[in-house]
């Protein structure tokens, strides 16, 4: 009387093409790490980020977990409302990725813009670690320490 | 007066809230998908955190990408891909209703995630002996070839061997690998060892349910009619397998300048 | 389908209270009535504790230098004064109590999806009540209920981790029971009881769910990073790694933002409910109601940065995200819009939870529009930390989200217990809490423009005046929230029978016994009729939203 549907029950060639199918995405995302894209794309020798790089590895990833999402985990087989559910925590998550990078890269920008908070240190940031200090500030029972200053760090170690 | 006539034939194995399986087995997918979302969610953190710190620090990053052995990081997603492909058997198996068939693939699909974690374990030793584990072991420097040890000197071999025949850019491998680490490197060790131990537990949980699995299955809880159990840890399975699709790229393979 | 009809010389009839009386049966309940009453008692006592760290707040800002012993004394009080009432008292507090209890009722199920995983949110949040009382016991904690770093990851000396592991475990207990609501509403709903002929309380706990499942995992995994990096000492916010302690205030607001969303929508629904019955009318906009509570879900994640201005994010984003704040104002001024409209030409009866469900409305609205102007990006840096900020969330959180809950509480508690409290003493405890709100939040206003910053524990002496009403109005507020204690509790006892719909609701719940059996209703029911079918016009006692229907 209520809307059954039959159990679709998955044939396992099915599972077996979606496998190889998976293997051989696998392979093309590792020729395609070893390949710089960028150079292809903007053919000449780039500075900064590989994007095309990220870009493509990003969206082999993506369809690797499409299929295994409409194959092996029935998705394709499943009512709509299914559907809703898994592309929900996905777009959620791209709410979170969007909004804070759209915060990173506007910080600093353009050059003489109103200054965000300093995230890239001044060039002395690099230099050899120093030893750290020899009474840790949090074992005493005294209330809290100085702020952080740049540099400084518990585990900071020299080269031996 | 009419009554919500019911047609469960089995009408008492089925929990005293749904009126019929088809309305358990509904729902409990949606749960299940409800916490995977979660899941998304949960994880989605530590890669939202990676993507705005490998902005920031594209070059310590990129570094970090080639101190970690790529090779081992595909040999382990084709390793947990075959293992998912284990478990949608053991959901068929389960569909047909054939207990002995979902134990052994079940049982299978331990022992590839068991593999996994192997193989895990043996990328952790090599990074503890290459100085990357982020604290005191971690060190600017990288290590001479004499100090790291006979196993990870091997797979040194390997990786020379595949720079010098088969990507021809043996000099500039040679070249980068000695140079010293970025200080922003051990951040990407951070975030490396953080989002592979937490998929790690993951997966050590899910071997766990699946022997708890197993044990039912022996007892004759699983039926063609009700084997919700194991096609929900199925899915969770399965995401388990997605996070490493995506943690396998963005880790091992921006490699690229 | 029956009419419920009460016939009262017969002898009692079993109810969900009187099935059993173990306590075993009461621990290892699965019906969600009892966990409902489970959870009631666990949030009461969690309340009275952060209303205890309330009064030390309020009696050390008495004086200018302050009267707590040490400064460290007020950080611990207001910290876990904030950790608990969030997250022990406002963030359960309808979905728990109110959800559990209604939500099978409204949409004519016997139970909720999961009824053991509904046993275990409770367990779970037991145990995480049980170790924040443990580090409340043995010395607190001093960050600040928003646990930024560096100071709470590398410099507090206080139980940071212990804290930050109840606040994880009691984020389980949230995300299974939203995820217990929203497959109970999927799946569960009675034949005929369409989505939308859902009661309005049932929409805003299912956009209450989503949030709950979509959020709260990033605070957990939040947390874990910030744990980590107490425990090693190194972690991804440390700035001398190249890490940003401000990343840390995104990732927790992006929680802790819905959260309020969490802690306002369920009491919105509330608001619905006793709004139509006492107005004795349909809700001027059901579909305006249903869907913004949706919309407030959405809009709400995209907001979290408006508590960053100034803590360093780039002005840019800044814009955005001042403009995505006005944007979630909209939703929510339709649903006051929408209830006004309902009370407008409404045969208004002003029964207690009718007067709690005013002042809410008319405090909510002023907290609202001062939250506008924080989200203001040129105000707000003058009103970022100072005490305009803490007024504005008591007014939306303590004029509006508990003014919700107990007007939920005295609106069901017939339902729930069979009993009605005595009414005369209701409606003094209402305008009790009203006036001693008004007097202690308002104040804060003004001395928040005038400067008066948050979290001090001294101040300049100009602002005593102010301090001392608040915390002369937080006494009265203060009894305001006892006196519903003592006759609450005197009624189980002395109080008269309820009967099944004593406020003459056409809303599902009202149509079985008070209190429901077991198994809620005799059989399930068929809705065929429209929700909030107030129009009909129909006696007491009848139950006319279920018509009969032949087979």
């Amino acid at each position: 009387m209520a809307e059954h549907e039959e159990e679709h029950v998955v044939s396992p060639l099915i599972y077996l093409a979606v496998l190889i199918a998976l293997m051989l995405l696998l392979a093309l995302t590792l020729v395609a790490a070893f390949v710089d894209l960028d150079k292809i794309m903007a053919g000449r020798n780039h500075q900064g980020t590989a994007y095309w790089n990220m870009t493509v590895a990003v969206l082999i990833a993506m369809l690797k977990a499409t299929l295994i999402i409409l194959f092996f985990m029935h998705v394709k087989y499943q009512p709509r409302v299914n559907w809703a559910f898994v592309m929900a925590g996905f777009v959620w998550l791209g709410i979170l990725m969007t909004l804070s990078l759209a915060d990173y890269m506007s910080r600093n920008y353009p050059p003489g813009a109103p200054k965000s908070a300093p995230f890239a240190p001044s060039p002395d940031f690099m230099r050899p670690p120093q030893r750290p200090p020899t009474n840790v500030p949090r074992a005493s029972a005294e209330p809290a320490g100085p702020l952080i200053s740049p540099g400084h760090s518990f585990w900071r170690h020299t080269d031996t | 007066m009419s009554e919500h006539l019911v047609t469960e034939i089995s009408r008492s194995l089925v929990p005293e809230q749904f009126e019929d399986r088809h309305q358990q087995k509904e729902s409990s997918t949606l749960g299940m998908w409800t916490f995977l979302a979660t899941e998304i969610l949960f994880f989605g953190v530590l890669f939202a955190s990676y993507t705005i710190y490998r902005h920031q620090w594209p070059d310590a990053f990129r570094r970090g990408s080639l101190d970690l052995k790529w090779y081992l990081g595909g040999l382990n997603t084709a390793v947990l891909l075959l293992s998912s492909f284990c478990m949608a058997m053991a959901v068929h198996a389960a569909a047909l209703g054939n207990s002995g068939k979902i134990i052994r693939y079940l049982a299978l699909t331990i022992l590839i995630g068991g593999l996994f974690l192997a193989i895990k374990g043996t990328e952790y030793y090599i990074e503890f002996r290459e100085h990357l584990v982020p604290g005191p072991n971690f060190r600017i420097d990288p290590p001479a070839e004499e100090q790291t040890g006979v196993v990870v000197g091997a797979f040194d071999k390997f990786e020379k061997w595949f720079h010098s025949s088969v990507l021809h850019d043996e000099d500039r491998y040679e070249h980068e690998r000695h140079l010293p680490r970025p200080g922003n490197e051990e951040l990407f060790m951070l975030f490396y060892f953080i989002m592979t131990a937490i998929h790690a537990t993951h997966m050590i949980i899910g071997i766990g349910v699946m022997i708890v699995l197993i044990v039912m299955a022996k007892r004759g809880a699983f039926s063609a009619k009700y084997h919700n159990p194991v096609e929900m840890f199925g899915l969770y399975w399965h995401f388990v397998d997605i996070v490493w699709v995506f943690l396998f790229p963005a880790l091992y393979l921006l490699r690229q300048p | 389908m029956t009419a419920v009809t009460y016939i009262p010389d017969y002898a009692p009839p079993e109810t969900y209270l009187n099935a059993s009386h173990t306590i075993r049966s009461w621990l290892l309940t699965k019906d969600h009535k009892r966990i409902g009453i489970l959870y009631m008692i666990s949030i009461t006592i969690m309340f009275m504790v952060a209303a205890g760290a309330a009064a030390l707040i309020r009696i050390n800002l008495l004086s200018p230098t302050g009267l707590l012993p040490q400064p460290l004394d007020y950080n611990k009080a207001f910290t876990v004064h904030g950790v608990l009432m969030v997250w022990w008292f406002l963030v359960p507090s309808v979905p728990t109590v109110l959800g559990n209890f209604l939500i099978p009722l409204m949409i004519g199920a016997r139970d909720l999806a999961f009824p053991r995983l509904n046993l275990a949110s409770w367990y779970l949040f037991v145990a995480s009540a049980i170790l924040v009382l443990g580090v409340v016991l043995f010395g607190g904690v001093d960050t600040g209920w928003t646990f930024y770093s560096p100071y709470s990851s590398l410099f507090s000396n206080t139980h940071v981790t212990l804290t930050i592991v109840a606040i994880f475990i009691n984020g389980f207990s949230s995300i299974l029971t939203g995820l217990n609501f929203i497959v109970t509403i999927h799946k569960m709903r009675a034949p005929g009881m369409t989505w939308f002929r859902m009661p309005l309380f049932c929409w805003s706990m299912y956009a209450t769910s989503v949030i709950f499942v979509l959020a709260t995992p990033v605070l957990a995994i939040t947390l874990v990073l910030l744990a980590i990096e107490r425990l090693l000492r190194i972690g991804i916010f440390d700035a001398a790694l190249g890490g940003d302690p401000v990343l840390f205030q995104h990732l927790f607001w992006f929680y802790s933002h819905p959260v309020v969303y969490i802690q306002i929508l369920p009491t919105f629904g509330v608001a619905s409910e006793v709004v139509t019955c006492f107005a004795r009318k349909r809700p001027f906009g059901y579909a305006a109601i249903a869907f913004s509570s949706l919309a407030i879900a959405l809009i709400g994640f995209l907001v979290w940065a408006h508590h960053m201005f100034d803590a360093g994010i780039s002005p840019y984003s800044g814009i955005v995200f001042s403009f995505l704040s006005f944007a979630v104002a909209v939703p929510t001024a339709i649903k006051i819009f929408s209830w006004t409209f309902t009370l407008h030409k409404g045969s208004i009866a002003l029964e207690t939870p009718m007067l709690y469900i005013l002042g809410f409305m008319g405090l909510f609205t002023i907290g609202g529009l001062t939250g506008v102007m924080l989200a203001t990006l040129g105000l707000d840096m003058h009103m970022h930390d100072t005490y305009f900020v803490v007024a504005h969330f008591h007014y939306v959180m303590v004029g509006g989200a508990v003014m919700g809950y107990m007007a939920g509480i005295h609106f069901w508690w017939p339902k729930m217990t069979g009993k009605m409290f005595n009414e005369f003493w209701g409606k003094i405890a209402a305008a009790i809490t009203f006036i001693g709100f008004n007097l202690t939040f308002f104040p804060q206003y003004v001395m928040g423009y005038l400067g008066m910053p948050r979290r001090y524990y001294s101040y300049p002496p100009e602002f005593q005046v102010y301090h001392v009403l608040s915390t002369a109005g937080a006494s009265i507020l203060a009894f305001g929230y006892l006196l519903p204690l003592v006759y609450l509790l005197w009624s189980l006892k002395y109080g008269r029978d309820a009967g099944p719909n004593p406020y003459r609701s056409m809303s599902l719940e009202w149509q079985t016994e008070s209190p429901p059996p077991t198994e809620n209703f005799e059989h399930t029911p068929i809705i065929s009729e429209p929700p909030y079918a107030y129009d009909l016009q129909l006696p007491m006692g009848s139950s006319a939203a279920m018509k009969l229907v032949e087979a």
